[in-house]
């Protein structure tokens, strides 16, 4: 029997491989264009996404430009979202600012989803001390108290990075990445075990392919969907956690505008220029809010269980479902 | 069972040792030491202090030196706090910190949980968006931004609630609500999806189709089978929570591990890092195997591997 | 699913509601007061951490040393204008009273009677001798910053050292070290007097009596409690206050010491309350939960205007500090150019949001040695500056390396840290790199002179120029890690030292900082230092000195004049 205690959480379901075919995924796509949140949150993603890319391009002022007689002004004409402490336009550092956010967002994940795919499949693959071993592995980091991981990690090779933002960045894609992965190998892993169990799956195994190969090309494009719902989670929780280190003092080397950085440098002054920590903080919120959103119509949109009205096909090959499609 | 019982608790020797090891290891990686501090001391009393801690022995004969002492229940002494065992250090911030996590973990319970419940039986209509969004919306702000509002409203403006400190009721509330907002958000969406996903099962459309009402629905078929994913993950969050959050803890003046654990690194207080690196490790770890027991005594299958 | 009733869902509901209710009904409780008779005489700081230590011989921290103000008095102590007044002695020494003898060399303090501890128990000489000598006991422990200061102590540089230096340990015996400490010139005559020998005159002995070195500890209670002493309850003390509690992380309560030899202080209780978080702490002040805090600088513009806000002048400067043996700060008109390159005006509109004197003078104003001309040379002039660089070989920044300005990840560090950088950006071209570390990293590197610039702020320990210019600038004291070393400013401070004429003494201490300033550009001052605070108008009596530590007030906290009204 086989073991499956990591593959308790279910909400994705585990379908036979002919029922996930390309016409799985536009089905999937359609479900969720049909979700209204899930859209709203793509349309901000690739917002934000765009703001970055540009940034350069439709800030009013050089991010880092002090101004010694615009202290602490609030929101005006000329500063669009008022300017801090050392007279700097916060609008402009808020652009800026989304480079270095989204780019921790995803890059974190990229860490993970690397790592994590590259575990889970090797547990999965079905050999008993390959998967014990990886999977104490992962319950070792797992054990690990995440921030408090990232904090001991950053400040090993702070001192080392300090004056370079690119160097720190590149530190902190890999604490937040290292700690995040243990989800994904868990959840690749369970996905994989359960889809073994399928019958084709053993008329591969019989007919001669190894396991690798069968995992890799038969079960592995069939786990990118929950990953990719569970790395959607992810990018607003690394966020997060780049805040908190810019609040502790870890962040990154000054000038460098971050969200993260610009609400840990506006908190000081919430109680009289509560604007500073207004903006960087909601756009924060709304940027995790659009990845929930998005993950969640991701989540639902895959799942053809909650599809009530799609026909239940099963153990069908997959040309026969096409057709059967195309009819109706 | 008891056999699976004992391999799993056996598995935890392993564990936190990798997790002693590699703590120690980066906290000795950490550039500087316990004796960089405000003022620069003279090389000779460094030489000195770290002689008398055998912080100038390698690092193998060093962390072999901590194990003995953790089989013998002693984990070392505090370099910042004038040699106070790190025992003694840390037991009283756990104390705290697993109450202001048992707290907000019921807190995001009680909130989440319904909260998921009814989104999911009002699936993609106004209840569900508003449902979600609510947990969301709260669950999207850095807890510390949270925090300071929570206090600039309930307590400079209000004087409503005391901001610092712990002990009394009053002192618990805004510190235990800053802190499950995440939690809330977190628990409502797993508990809105395990309880889609049960809704679609026969034995529920079945117990629809016999007519039962929502609330016999809900209580006898929906909630058991839902929560039990929702447990899962639950495990974890506690142990997380009850490791406490350093910011709200450093916030609300609240004396817990996870303030005690900066606080340790950013002074290189070797023996706090570890022992409260190990302390979470053991509540993360026991919090897995609890649940994995669980499932293991629902489970029949689980148990022969 | 659509026929539902909505019965199920709504207990779920009630029971979420009821929940929430109830934690909102505990927050309506009202506030609990505590009046007893009159008005409660406690007064409430907040302290951003733990102490470190409460042991007067190991301490160093500011916060500890506000702390340790309350719990004990030394033989001599500070009035309200930092002159030095008796304490536990019965008078100040003096050649007049006899009490210095002629040559200057040994001091004889005779104690007032009746002194106890706080447990009641007799306060002596022999307990004076313990204390100090076990300041300068190489195996104590501790910051061991502050040794270096007593070196005029006969015998006591030679205890001090006994263990060697890393490169070259030495092991002496156990009857060797006591030997060596026997030979440390501090006597207890008998029960009443203290003698203490000095190998060389020195103008600033008696203010080292009143620091925190020179606080007397119960030799019985640290043999029987170790480390442990300090804590609260155990502490035995001779001062105005005794330590009842420490909460460790959380808070002190210091109470009135019935065995004090002095006036009752007019405070019964004091609370000081750890509490990390500054804005929380600000936040705490408006609820009225403490009665004494920072004023943060971020909230100053509203500050301001509110009648609780009060601005101190500090005897402290702050300025950027340069590594003058790496490149490319080892050439002087380098230093220059960037010391030119910075608006000090600036620099207090917006970090300090105002609250500060912008300077080029390193010692401050109210010391002897103040100059109003100091570091004239290097006032800012960004054209000037300019031209300095080039004059340097490296005109508008080209082949100049990557320079960095190291600092510590707190507040002022980083917004002084950015402030200074876009100086050099716009008025020398030039793009200066920002290292933040946390204060070990910091401290590592800025002791091993691994740096290039960093900042350096001064507080003065004790109102001598001497604790200005000897500690910082001297070739190779321990405070100097600029690495500067110049002959003709060691030749002016040591003879500065050795000068019985205070007012001479000044001179020179001026000269020597004309050099290291407006010669050697060693460092560029930006500002001396105005604190800022808070503190609730129904705290009467406080006074404030310039060598107060963390808590502002703190030298002069007990005193009988500080009252709480009723509120």
């Amino acid at each position: 029997m086989r073991e499956l205690d990591s593959a308790r959480v279910t909400p994705f379901p585990a379908v036979a491989t002919e029922a996930r075919s390309r016409g799985l995924w536009r089905d999937a796509l359609r479900r969720l264009a049909g979700n209204r949140l899930a859209m709203a949150g793509a349309a901000f993603v690739l917002l934000a996404a765009a703001v970055a890319a540009f940034a350069p391009l439709i800030d009013r002022y050089p991010p880092n430009r002090q101004d010694a007689s615009a202290s602490f002004e609030g929101p005006s004409g000329r500063h669009w979202l008022g300017t801090d402490q050392l007279g700097r336009d916060q609008y402009s550092r808020l652009v800026n600012g989304a480079r270095v956010s989204l780019s921790v967002g995803i890059l974190t994940q990229i860490v993970a989803v690397s790592f994590g795919l590259v575990v889970g499949v090797a547990a999965g693959l079905g050999f008993r001390t390959l998967d014990n071993l990886l999977m104490r592995f992962t319950d070792a980091v797992y054990a690990f108290p995440d921030l408090l991981f990232v904090i001991l990690l950053v400040s090993v090779f702070r001192e080392a990075v300090a004056g370079s933002a690119t160097r720190t960045l590149v530190v902190m894609f890999v604490a937040i990445g290292l700690v995040s992965w243990p989800n994904i190998a868990r959840l690749v892993r369970g996905q994989i075990l359960s889809l073994r169990q399928q019958e084709f799956v053993r008329a591969a195994e019989t007919l001669g392919a190894s396991r690798l190969r069968v995992a890799l090309v038969h079960l592995l494009p069939n786990t990118l969907g929950p990953v990719i719902v569970t790395a959607t989670f992810g990018i607003p929780a690394a966020i997060f956690a780049e805040a908190g280190l810019a609040f502790i003092g870890l962040g990154l080397p000054p000038p460098t505008p971050s969200w993260g950085r610009l609400v840990a440098d506006g908190y000081d002054a919430i109680t009289s220029h509560s604007n500073l920590v207004l903006a960087p903080a909601l756009a924060i919120a709304t940027l995790m809010m659009a990845f929930t959103f998005l993950g969640d119509g991701l989540r639902d949109a895959l799942d053809p269980r909650l599809a009530a009205r799609e026909p239940r096909v099963r153990a069908l090959p997959v040309r026969a479902q096409h057709r059967l499609r195309k009819a109706a | 069972m008891t056999s699976y019982l004992i391999r799993r608790l056996l598995w935890l020797v392993p564990v936190l040792l990798f997790v002693a090891a590699i703590t120690f290891v980066l906290m000795h990686s950490v550039p500087g030491g316990p004796w960089d501090r405000d003022k620069p001391l003279p090389p000779a009393a460094v030489e000195q202090l770290n002689r008398k801690y055998g912080l100038d022995q390698p690092l193998w004969e060093q962390f072999g030196r901590y194990l003995l002492g953790l089989l013998q229940g002693d984990l070392g002494v505090s370099y910042r706090q004038s040699d106070r065992p790190v025992a003694e250090v840390i037991s009283g911030g756990i104390k705290v910190s697993a109450t202001l996590g048992g707290l907000a973990m019921l807190v995001s319970a009680a909130v989440g949980v319904p909260l998921g419940v009814v989104a999911a039986l009002r699936r993609n209509r106004a209840l569900d968006y508003l449902s979600v969004s609510l947990a969301t919306l709260g669950a999207s702000t850095p807890n510390f931004i949270l925090g300071i509002v929570l206090i600039v409203i309930f307590a400079s403006t209000f004087h409503l609630l005391p901001t610092i400190g712990w002990g009394s009721w009053k002192q618990a509330i805004m510190p235990v609500l800053a802190l499950s907002a995440l939690p809330t958000a977190f628990l409502a969406r797993i508990t809105r999806a395990s309880t889609l996903e049960v809704l679609q099962q026969d034995y529920v459309r079945t117990a629809w189709a016999k007519g039962l009402s929502v609330r016999a629905v809900v209580l006898r078929h929906v909630a058991r089978n839902a929560l039990i994913p929702v447990l899962t993950l639950a495990g974890p969050l506690a142990a997380a929570l009850v490791t406490g959050s350093f910011i709200i803890e450093s916030q609300f003046a609240i004396p817990g591990v996870g303030r005690a654990f900066v606080t340790a690194i950013f002074g290189r207080d070797y023996g706090v890092i570890m022992g409260v690196t190990l302390f979470y490790g053991l509540v993360v770890a026991t919090a897995n195997l609890a649940v994995d027991l669980a499932y293991a005594a629902a489970d029949p299958r689980i148990r022969y591997r | 699913m659509t026929r539902t009733t909505m019965k199920g869902v709504k207990f779920w509901a009630l029971l979420a509601l009821l929940a929430l209710a109830i934690l909102g009904m505990a927050a309506c409780g009202g506030g609990d007061k505590d009046k007893g008779n009159g008005v409660p005489q406690v007064f409430r700081v907040r302290i951003a951490g733990d102490p470190e230590t409460l042991d007067p011989q190991k301490a160093g921290f500011a916060t500890d040393i506000s702390i340790m103000r309350q719990l004990f008095r030394g033989l001599v102590y500070f009035d309200q204008d930092l002159n030095v007044v008796a304490a536990a002695a019965a008078e100040v020494p003096s050649v007049e009273n006899g009490g210095i003898s002629e040559d200057g060399l040994t001091y004889n303090f005779e104690l007032r009677d009746g002194l106890e501890w706080s447990d009641g128990s007799p306060l002596t000489a022999f307990d004076w001798e313990y204390s100090l000598k076990r300041f300068f006991d190489p195996t104590l422990g501790g910051n061991q910053y502050y040794q270096s200061f007593y070196y005029v102590i006969e015998g006591a540089p030679e205890y001090n050292t006994a263990l060697g230096t890393p490169d070259q340990p030495l092991t002496p015996a156990e009857d060797e070290l006591a030997r060596l400490r026997d030979g440390v010139g501090v006597d207890a005559v008998d029960d009443d007097t203290l003698q203490i020998r000095l190998t060389t005159a020195s103008n600033t002995f008696l203010y080292l009596m009143a620091l925190w070195p020179g606080y007397p500890v119960k030799h019985e209670t640290i043999d029987s409690l170790g480390d442990a002493w300090t804590e609260g309850g155990s502490l035995v003390s001779d001062g105005p206050f005794m330590l009842t509690e420490w909460s460790h992380d959380q808070r002190l309560v210091l109470e009135r010491n019935p065995y004090y030899w002095g006036p009752e202080p007019g405070l019964e209780r004091m609370e000081l309350l750890v509490i990390p978080d500054e804005t929380a702490a600000f936040q705490a002040y408006q609820n009225g939960e403490i009665d004494f805090t920072a004023a943060p600088p971020a909230e100053l513009q509203t500050l301001k205007t509110n009648p609780d806000f009060h601005a101190e002048a500090q005897l402290s400067t702050f300025g950027l500090l340069f590594n003058t043996v790496q490149k490319p700060f080892d050439d002087p008109v380098v230093r220059k150019a960037f010391a030119r390159a910075i608006d000090r005006q600036g620099y207090v509109d917006l970090v300090l949001q105002g609250l500060g004197m912008p300077t080029t003078g390193w010692i401050p104003p109210g010391m002897p040695g103040f100059d109003p001309e100091a570091g004239q040379a290097l006032s800012f002039d960004a054209e000037a500056a300019r031209s300095l660089l080039a004059e340097a070989g490296y005109p508008d920044g080209q082949g100049l390396p990557t320079v960095t300005i190291t600092t510590i990840s707190e507040d002022i560090g980083r917004l002084s840290a950015e402030f200074v950088q876009e100086q050099l950006k716009q008025n020398l071209g030039v793009n200066a790199e920002i290292e933040m570390l946390d204060p070990p990293s910091f401290q590592m590197r800025f002791g091993s002179g691994e740096f290039q610039m960093s900042f350096i702020g001064w507080n003065g320990d004790y109102p001598h120029p001497e604790n200005w210019v000897r500690d910082l600038f001297h070739t190779g004291a321990s405070a100097n890690m600029a690495g500067y070393s110049n002959t003709s400013v060691d030749a002016l401070i040591d003879r500065a030292a050795a000068e019985k004429d205070p007012l001479a003494a000044a001179d020179l201490y001026k000269e020597a900082q004309r050099i290291i300033l407006d010669e050697d550009s060693v460092l560029a001052p930006i500002f001396h230092g105005i604190s800022a605070f808070l503190v609730k108008p129904y705290v009467g009596g406080l006074v404030f000195t310039a060598t107060d530590g963390e808590v502002r007030g703190d030298v002069l906290l007990a005193s009988r004049e500080v009252s709480i009204a009723a509120h």
